[in-house]
């Protein structure tokens, strides 16, 4: 896998921990957050290794700033990494 | 259908209240098919009195029950001949029907509730509702056992069951309800709460167990799942207090202290960016989550907040939310403990967890290869008591012991509301033993007593003077 796909991973732990850090007994941060975990089981799955990263500052900005790294990945598996984040972001309301 | 003690028990004191509307009267060949059922009526409410969790080794009630029930399951109370019924005669439908419930209830209470210390409340409690129909269905065979001189032995032991079972019944049922009511068996296919959870409970443990070494995935999903079923739990027991289920002054500690427990469980779920633990998720685990998430958002939730009490009620079919909250928490509480042990194997254990090398600090682990890795900006395994991985384990620990002290006050509100003072205090009054609390009549009483016919008619007698005591 591409130094970028590492990178994507790495913003999207980034992102789970924003998730998980919301302080609400609202419950959406975590049922995100648990989103985060099932992306980042995929990117796992396809053996990527995370890169640590610059914070972007808000969960938002990290899926964002994760999709903008798959832009330049490639490899097979480099599509269905996308899909599942650009699920995740659709899911997160992040435009 | 998720099958409860509590559902259970109210499918049996409804055929015990059918029995007691039955119009009896003695009749040889009904009480031979009656007297044929009740061996294993017997069996089987021994069986779910001795699966009723005992608070002390010794229990001389359980001894009790088990010398007036035990000669009737062996079949030794009723002499041979009567032990067969006549050709046309099958056992009597509504005995074996209820021996089938109560077996059933046997089975429940035999699974338990794991590191649940049973109070004498709960035990009295359970006991008076197994035994309240027995002694139903025991006076409904006396009723009609025919008088005659070859029943008079069963008879005898039938008087015995229906004397313990009316000592057990007069327990207000106010008195009654229990944390072993939500005992539950669930079947698995169901699409409700309860079946993701148990789901998700057995696909925790298998995870947990694996030999092939737990990921930081499995242990963030787990932790996050916990934080889920916590809030679920919260969400539920709430719904119960709004629909006025659940006293608010019993509710309102246990919401808060699962919340706590819901706010560890997220601390404990997110690890930071410098720690990795590389590795897939088990695919039971994973599925499992997944649809234990969404059963919560189906049930529980409406848009991004909870759903009004009302609503969450109306989608759980029929099952007290109050009920779900307590099973929630005690599946909580088991997985909890569990995740706290494996998060301390592996932080403690061998070196398996990575740790970011730039943020390795303090000279005592720089070394070469620290030093290489760290100009690459690769991982490296972590060091022992590296407070980054202290952390974790510490959030793990206070998030599994803010659990199980938020279970504990949810099962307290399963329990009656008052509790019962059962004394074994006794009195020597006038040479003669009393039990305390009896109290000498009082002074209108006993005017009213030396007043024949009791006060009927006009006067009576004037009180007779009261004169120094007479001793004995």
């Amino acid at each position: 896998m591409s130094r970028s796909t590492s990178e994507a991973y790495g913003h999207l732990r980034n992102a789970a921990w924003h998730y998980l850090s919301i302080d609400d007994d609202g419950g959406e941060g975590v049922l995100l957050g648990a989103a985060c975990l099932d992306v980042e089981d995929a990117f796992e799955k396809a053996e990527v290794i995370p890169e640590l990263v610059q914070d972007e500052g808000s969960a938002e900005a990290a899926i964002k700033a994760a999709l903008a790294s798959l832009e330049d990945g490639n490899g097979p598996l480099v599509p269905a990494l996308r899909e599942a984040l650009v699920e995740l972001a659709g899911r997160a309301g992040v435009r | 259908m998720t099958a409860t003690v509590a559902g259970l028990l109210d499918r049996r004191h409804a055929q015990a209240f059918a029995i007691s509307n039955l119009a009896t009267r003695p009749s040889e060949d009904r009480w031979r098919a009656q007297a044929v059922a009740w061996p294993r009526l017997a069996l089987s409410t021994m069986r779910a009195l001795d699966n009723v969790p005992a608070g002390a080794v010794t229990d001389p009630e359980l001894v009790l029950m088990d010398s007036i029930l035990n000669p009737i399951a062996r079949s030794e109370w009723i002499p041979k001949i009567l032990d067969t019924p006549t050709a046309n005669v099958p056992p009597d439908k509504r005995l074996v029907d209820m021996t089938r419930v109560l077996g059933g209830i046997a089975d429940l209470l035999s699974i338990g509730l794991k590191d649940i210390v049973s109070d004498s409340t709960a035990i009295l409690g359970l006991r008076s509702n197994l035994l309240a129909p027995v002694m139903v269905a025991a006076n409904w065979s006396l009723a009609t056992a025919p008088d005659v001189a070859r029943n008079m032995t069963p008879r005898r032991h039938l008087q015995l069951v229906s004397g313990i079972g009316a000592a057990f019944a007069f327990i207000p049922v106010g008195l009654r309800p229990g944390q072993y009511d939500d005992i539950a068996a669930v079947p698995n296919s169901e699409n409700n709460l309860d079946a993701a959870m148990h789901n998700w409970l057995d696909a925790t443990k298998e995870a947990l167990a694996t030999r092939k070494g737990l990921s930081g995935v499995t242990l963030q999903t787990i932790a996050a799942d916990l934080s889920v079923l916590c809030g679920a739990a919260a969400a539920t027991t709430n719904a119960a207090i709004a629909l006025g289920q659940l006293a608010e002054d019993r509710g309102r500690p246990a919401v808060e202290a699962i919340s706590d427990a819901n706010a560890k469980w997220r601390e404990a779920s997110r690890w930071p960016q410098t720690i990795y633990l590389g590795g897939v998720r088990d695919t039971g685990l994973a599925d499992a989550s997944i649809r234990l998430r969404q059963t919560v958002i189906d049930t529980l939730r409406d848009g991004k907040s909870w759903a009004d009490p009302a609503v969450i009620a109306a989608r759980m079919k029929g099952q007290e939310p109050a009920s779900i909250a307590r099973r929630a928490m005690h599946i909580a509480a088991e997985a909890a403990q569990l995740q706290q042990a494996a998060v301390t194997n592996l932080f403690f254990g061998k070196d398996r967890v990575m740790m970011a090398s730039r943020s390795l600090e303090g000279a005592t682990y720089m070394n070469k290869a620290v030093f290489t890795a760290r100009r690459r900006g690769t991982w490296i395994p972590m060091p022992r008591y590296e407070p980054t991985g202290v952390e974790v384990y510490r959030a793990a620990t206070c998030a599994a012991n803010a659990t199980a002290a938020a279970r504990i006050l949810s099962v307290a509100t399963a329990r009656p509301a008052v509790t019962p003072s059962i004394s074994t205090a006794v009195d020597l009054t006038q040479g003669r033993i009393a039990a305390v609390g009896t109290t000498t009549p009082s002074a209108p009483s006993q005017r009213l007593m030396q007043e024949p016919p009791f006060g009927m008619g006009t006067g009576g007698p004037s009180p007779s003077p009261s004169g120094p005591s007479v001793p004995r």
